[in-house]
This record gives C-alpha cells, structure tokens and sequence, in this order.
C-alpha cells in the first residue's frame, strides 16, 4: 500500500510542479557563482578567439612579406649574373656571335674598334680554303668570339690566300710604314725572291724568316708585345730594335749599308755602339760590309 | 544574438568564433551548474574550481563540438566525469555518501519550529530542504538536483551519471520519498 503510494507521489514529481519541486528552486536562486568567477570564465573564453585572430592576421601577412622579399632577391640575383655576364670579355664578343644575346649586335658592329681584343682564341681558320690552316696555336679557353675579332682583322687586310699574291694594308698600318716604305719594298723584294726558291710563303710575298715555317701553314708565333720580330714587322722608321742580339743586329745594318740605306744604317751602328760600347773594334770591322765607312760613326 | 536560440545553436556560433554566444550560454547555465557542483561536492571552494574547470573545459571543447545530443545533458556530463576524475586524481570521496535513514528523521524532528511569520516559514523550510539534501546519499542527491535544476529525463540523468535507466530512476525516486517524508515530517 505504502509502496504504491509512493509510486504515484513520484509519477506526480516527474510531472513536474509539485510542493518538493517549487521548494528546491527557491532555495536554489539564493545560490549563484562569485562574480568574479564570471569575469574569469568569461575573459578566457574571448582570448581564444583574439588569440586567433591576432594568429590570423600575423601569418599571411609573414609569408606575402617573405615571398616579396624572396622574389626580389631572385630578381637581383639574376640581375647581378646578367650584368657579369656582359663584362666579362669574351662574352661581350659573344654578343656578336650568333649565340644569342643579339640586343647588342647592332651597337657592337657600329662601333667596331669598341671591340675589346680577344683574348681567349688566337684561332683563325680560313673559310672556304680546302687548306684551312690554323694561322695561330689555338689557346685552350678558345672561343668563337675570339675566332671572329680575328677574322674581321684580318679581312680586314685583304689576305688573299688561294690568287693574289699582294697584301692590302689598312690606312692606318700604311701610313705607319710610309717612314721606311722602302725598306719595306725591299725586303718584300727579297721575300718575293725567297718565295721563287721555295722559302717564303706562297702566295703571301712574307718572307721565310718572318714567323713562317712552312708553305702550308700560315703560322705567326705567339710573341709579347715588344719581342724583336714584332718591332722589326711594323718597325716604321727603319730603327733596329736595341733587344736584338748584337750580331744580327750588326747583319741588319749591314743588309741597311749594303741596300742603299747607309744613313740609317750609320744611325743604328750608332745605336748599337750605344747599347754595346764594349763590343770590340776589330769584330764590328769583321761583321760590317767592307766599304762600311766607319769614319762618320765617330762623328 | 537572439535570446530565443537554442542551447545548441549558440555553442556552435561560439565554435565559429561568436563570443557573444558564449555569454549568453554562460548567462543560462551557470546558477544549474554551479549549484550541481556545490550539492555534489558540499564545499565552496571546490565547487568553485570545478565550476571554472568545466567552463574551461567546454572553451576548449568547441572545435570539436557537434550536436550529439541535448548542450545541457553534454554540459553535466562534462561536469560529472571532471568531478569523478578530481575525486579519483585526490583520492578524496565524497562528503556524504551515505546517509543513515534514522538521522535524516532525527534532523527534522529537531529541526521543526512553528515560525508565526510566513516568510520565516518559508526560509525555514528551504533550509529544511536543503538541510534533508546533504544528508541523502550522494548518488540519490546527485539525480535529484540534476532533475532540479537541469530538468532532465531519467534516461538523460542515466546517461550523465553513466548508469542504466532503471538504476537513474531508482535513485531519483528514493531521494524524492525521502526528501517528501522529511518536509511532511515538519
């Protein structure tokens, strides 16, 4: 009996509203968390969002600034290549090549004395001749480039390999070599006769002594600027070089006496006195042509 | 945000970062929640901390958050497992977990004065009331304060207590006798 009236008294408080219940809720409003519970829970809660946001703004302003930075970088660097690129020499001779780069091409034939020199080939092959014989040792940093300053150098004196038998000579080497035009002739004269007994280049009118070794190559040595064969090649005025060793010296002013030349020849034995004071009396009389007068030299 | 707004909608405004929703959820349950902790536990100071504790923990919750089921049965539920765990982590049991049938009736025998004023009368018996609830085991208290102020079924209170329903409703209908008989008995 007891058992079921408590049943029924607690259906009646499940559904709710009875004396039990309206007790406990007002006893409950008196009971609410601390204030300053509230702001602490509530305080935590909003960070999380700023903490968020101020995470939101910070990286992808971060990485636009790294990538800025990175491709502006890139940029120099490229930048920085290119400009090595244009300085150094032979890749300024590559500008006229036909290896790309050809922005420049027009400026570099305008101006072609702006052309550095080429240092890294001393190579020319001659086109269209079936000898096609290297003119120098072929340097191992060989380029193209190098190749071709030569080329237009020495088209531009007219070498004519397989029919002419002359030398054009650019204005201005003619006018360095009018001082002594006539030793000059001579001594073409005289490679001119070598070349009919076989020891000059054929074709060329140099003489056998003048770099060339053989009739089939065209071969200049290599010299330093300065060294006795190049002055006495461009030599303008006649003037034996001081460098020469002192018996070819002393041939040479003997060729100069014996070819008409007798002033400069008198001219160089005084050189020659000059640079070797000590050389004896009797072996400058036994080296020079007979009639060599060297009364005057004393004057 | 609207006050009309379920529970639920507005812990999922707060997950996509309305912090205006969490106020107002905070605004709605946490007198229930605290008085829970408070019956649960029987002491200020730690009904305090376990009351920021689960708030805390609910903060933490929302990225994960989904409609699973009722907020507030989630919330108690949350609640009830971070009081069990503190217990456990303590080693502390709680207060009253058994209270003898003899001393609740011997409580209210004492307790019972004629008050001449209604409002007295009223404290008094709230008084009474809460009195008889520390005194019920904390099992039965524990159902009984989660109907009260949670409004829960009994199978939402056996799944925030992780029983059987059978075993919810049992207990909740032993602390409703007992609580009865004892404000009869004024």
């Amino acid at each position: 009996m007891s058992n079921g009236k408590n049943d029924k008294d607690f259906q009646e408080y499940l559904r709710g509203d009875t004396e039990l219940s309206r007790r406990y809720q007002q006893a409950g409003k008196l009971q609410e968390p601390p204030g300053y519970l509230d702001k602490r829970i509530l305080a935590a809660a909003e960070a999380v969002f700023t903490k968020q946001k101020k995470r939101n703004w910070y990286v992808p302003v971060s990485v636009a600034a790294v990538m800025l930075i990175g491709v502006s970088l890139l940029f120099r660097i490229h930048e920085g290549q290119e400009q090595q690129l244009f300085n150094k020499p032979e890749m300024n001779g590559m500008i006229n090549n036909e290896s790309g780069l050809g922005m420049h091409d027009k400026s570099v034939q305008k101006n072609p004395e702006t052309l550095p020199a080429a240092p890294a080939a001393d190579v020319y092959h001659a086109p269209d001749d079936s000898r096609n014989v290297p003119l120098i040792r072929e340097t191992p940093e060989g380029s193209t480039a190098g190749k071709r300053i030569l080329k237009e150098e020495l088209e531009s004196l007219d070498v004519q390999h397989n029919s002419g038998e002359r030398i054009s000579i650019p204005a201005e080497k003619k006018e360095l070599s009018r001082g002594s035009s006539e030793s000059f002739i001579k001594k073409q004269d005289k490679a001119d006769s070598d070349e009919s007994t076989g020891r000059g280049i054929p074709g060329t009118g140099l003489p056998a002594e003048s770099g060339v070794q053989s009739s089939g190559e065209y071969k200049l040595e290599e010299q330093p600027v300065g060294s006795p064969a190049g002055e006495k090649m461009f030599e303008p005025s006649g003037v034996i070089s001081t460098t020469l060793p002192a018996e070819k010296w002393l041939e040479e002013i003997s060729n100069q006496w014996n070819t008409g030349n007798k002033e400069e020849a008198i001219a160089n034995l005084r050189r020659f006195l000059k640079s070797y004071p000590e050389y004896s009396k009797p072996e400058l009389v036994k080296r020079l042509p007979n009639d060599f007068d060297l009364s005057n030299i004393a004057q | 945000m609207a006050e009309n707004v379920s529970d639920e909608g507005l812990m999922l405004a707060y997950r996509d970062g309305d912090s205006g929703a969490f106020d107002l959820l905070y605004k709605r349950h946490k007198g229930g929640l605290y008085r829970y902790l408070l019956r649960k536990c029987s002491d200020h100071g730690l009904a305090e901390e376990l009351f920021q504790d689960v708030w805390v923990k609910l903060v933490k919750a929302r990225e994960t958050y989904e409609i699973r089921s009722k907020f507030t049965t989630w919330l108690y539920q949350l609640a009830h497992n971070h009081t069990v765990d503190y217990y456990r982590k303590h080693k502390l049991s709680i207060v009253i977990n058994r209270t003898d049938e003899e001393n609740i009736f011997n409580n209210m025998h004492t307790r019972a004065q004629d008050q001449p004023d209604v409002s007295a009368v009223i404290q008094q018996q709230t008084d009474r009331l809460l009195k008889l609830l520390d005194q019920l085991p904390s099992e039965q208290r524990e159902a009984f304060v989660l109907r009260e102020e949670g409004g829960f079924s009994v199978d939402e209170i056996a799944k925030i207590t992780s029983v059987n329903s059978e075993t919810a409703k049992s207990r909740l209908r032993y602390a409703v006798n007992k609580l009865r008989a004892g404000l009869k008995d004024e």
